[in-house]
């Protein structure tokens, strides 16, 4: 196995006195793809966002590319240009078109040239299949276009790690093949992927890896064929139960 | 026969006329004679003290505009003391907002034009500028002027921008940082930049209150539109110079209004998702939100 790229130790979170994070270990290897499943609430998102920084750790260290990020004398901003994350809410830029979106870090962080930056926005826009709409505003595209410009926009900054938190989950039904798409194939080019999802069938079609979380602790963790066909844990049964009777 | 019809008629015409401009000089008579028009609706009155009043105007312009220039800075410091995570700096601003909402603009105009030059501090400082004049009135006077109503003003428009920051989705500045931004840049490229829109027609509004309120530097004798108006009207014992300066009032807070309005609606439009501003693509149609087989196409030649 190469080295690990995302390394997690120990990690606890409290929101308010409530512990909603209980001593994580994760380590994420260069190239895999890990889906973390779990019902909501178990916590699943809170360890996504502890891994950019959105939520600080209480205590614990999260290690990415052999920097402790949550270290004190880490400049986090640096730090988040290697780590890409796409949202739920897709939280593109109202007020800039989908190329505008994309451009807008890599001319303000990275401090490229406007004809840089736009070269670069046009080549990611074509690859999740969106170069016709890159003068459109967010509001004048679809949920799930919106979420390919949201993924072009943090692959541009040529990220190590991926992060996608439920990024298919505010999606119309029919919209959700299309970001899948676009995941898998960033998953086939050798992208290191975290994806937290509900997608069960792109968890076992894609993922190397399946993490299944539930009150705030990692309760099984393996292959998509170990967690799907025969898993141990109680808990995991009953959610992938639950899942199978939905469908 | 042809040509004495001519002649008759054209004399009739010239006599009508001339019935005519009597009926309005009469007409007119008799308006500036009434009691009521004659008060408040003086024509005569309104062109002798056009001039005057016209005077002011700048002034008054002049203050307006300049004032709420120097609010917005000040506004947007205030706005940020208020959502600081240190809290002596909230109470600091809440406290300054408190006070200057809190008390009435003339008193405030009252104490800080009336009271400032009492100070030889004061008087020391504005002495280097003490040969500048603009519009007829020092230095001093315009300093004084700037300081209340940008002071004023600010303490309003902080509540209005501190509104509108907050108003931005949390997912934006999420979004900004997740890519490497500092908070500041965040917030002068993502948050800022979608705050203006949207306090843009509110803060236009507060512009017109402010203009409406420099007439009451009336009372410290300050030269603005409504000081002169108020002269002619002492000199006179007519009213009309106040209904000339509320037309040049209204010269500005009509249109100003109207554009609050269309800004609003254009800003509901955005909101809604259908607006088309300037040269912007052509609105999606339903068809073309839903999956192009052609779109997965380009992304596998491209991969």
């Amino acid at each position: 196995m190469s080295k690990a790229i995302v390394e997690i130790k120990d990690l606890k979170k409290t929101f308010a006195n409530e512990e909603v994070l209980h001593s994580i270990n994760l380590q994420v290897h260069k190239g895999e793809v890990v889906c973390i499943l779990g019902p909501s609430g178990s916590g699943k998102s809170t360890l996504l966002r502890c891994i950019n920084l959105l939520e600080v750790p209480t205590s614990g260290e999260v290690w990415v590319d052999g920097t402790q990020i949550n270290a004190k004398n880490t400049d986090i901003n640096k730090a988040r240009r290697h780590l890409g994350m796409v949202f739920q809410q897709f939280n593109l830029f109202p007020h800039k078109t989908a190329q505008g979106n994309v451009e807008l870090a890599l001319t303000k962080v990275l401090k490229l040239s406007k004809d840089e930056a736009s070269a670069i926005a046009i080549e990611q826009l074509a690859h999740v299949g969106l170069a016709d709409r890159a003068d459109y505003y967010p509001s004048q595209l679809s949920g799930g276009q919106q979420q390919r410009v949201a993924i072009a926009r943090a692959l541009a900054m040529e990220p190590k790690v991926m992060l996608f938190d439920e990024v298919t989950s505010s999606l119309d039904p029919e919209l959700v093949r299309d970001v899948l798409n676009v995941m898998r194939d960033l998953a086939r080019g050798g992208m290191t992927m975290v994806v937290v999802t509900h997608e069960m069938g792109f968890a076992r079609e894609v993922a190397d890896r399946v993490v299944f979380m539930d009150e705030g602790v990692i309760v099984e963790e393996g292959s998509p064929e170990d967690i799907f066909e025969k898993p141990k844990n109680e808990r995991t049964k009953n959610f992938l139960g639950h899942l199978i009777e939905q469908n | 026969m042809g040509t004495l019809l001519a002649v008759a008629t054209s004399t009739g015409t010239g006599l009508s006329a001339l019935a005519t401009a009597n009926f309005w000089a009469q007409a007119l008579d008799w308006w500036e004679n009434a009691s009521f028009s004659g008060t408040f609706l003086s024509p005569s009155q309104a062109i002798e003290s056009l001039p005057v009043v016209a005077q002011g105007f700048p002034v008054t312009l002049t203050m307006a505009f300049i004032g709420f220039f120097l609010a917005i800075p000040l506004g947007l410091g205030l706005a940020f003391l208020k959502m600081a995570k240190f809290a002596p700096l909230r109470w600091i601003a809440t406290t300054y907002v408190d006070v200057i909402r809190g008390t009435p603009l003339l008193l405030q105009i009252i104490v800080i034009y009336l009271g400032l030059p009492l100070m030889p501090a004061f008087q020391t400082a504005m002495e280097p500028f003490s040969n500048i004049t603009f519009l007829s009135l020092d230095f001093s006077a315009w300093f004084r002027a700037f300081l209340i109503l940008s002071a004023n003003s600010a303490a309003y428009l902080a509540e209005i921008f501190r509104a509108g920051i907050q108003s931005i989705p949390k997912g934006q500045m999420e979004a900004a940082r997740s890519l490497g931004m500092k908070t500041s840049m965040a917030m002068s490229v993502v948050i800022l930049p979608q705050t203006v829109r949207r306090i843009l027609p509110t803060s236009l509004s507060e512009f017109i209150l402010l203009l409406k309120d420099t007439a009451l530097f009336t009372v410290v004798s300050f030269g603005e539109m409504m000081l002169y108006a108020r002269w002619e009207q002492a000199r006179t014992f007519n009213m009309t110079p106040l209904v000339l300066v509320a037309v040049f009032y209204l010269l500005v807070t009509i249109p100003a209004g109207r554009i609050v309005a269309r800004l609003e609606n254009k800003l509901a439009e955005q909101d809604s998702g259908t607006a088309s501003r300037g040269k912007r693509p052509p609105r999606l149609d339903v068809a073309s939100t839903h999956v192009v087989p052609h779109q997965e196409n380009v992304l596998q030649e491209v991969r």
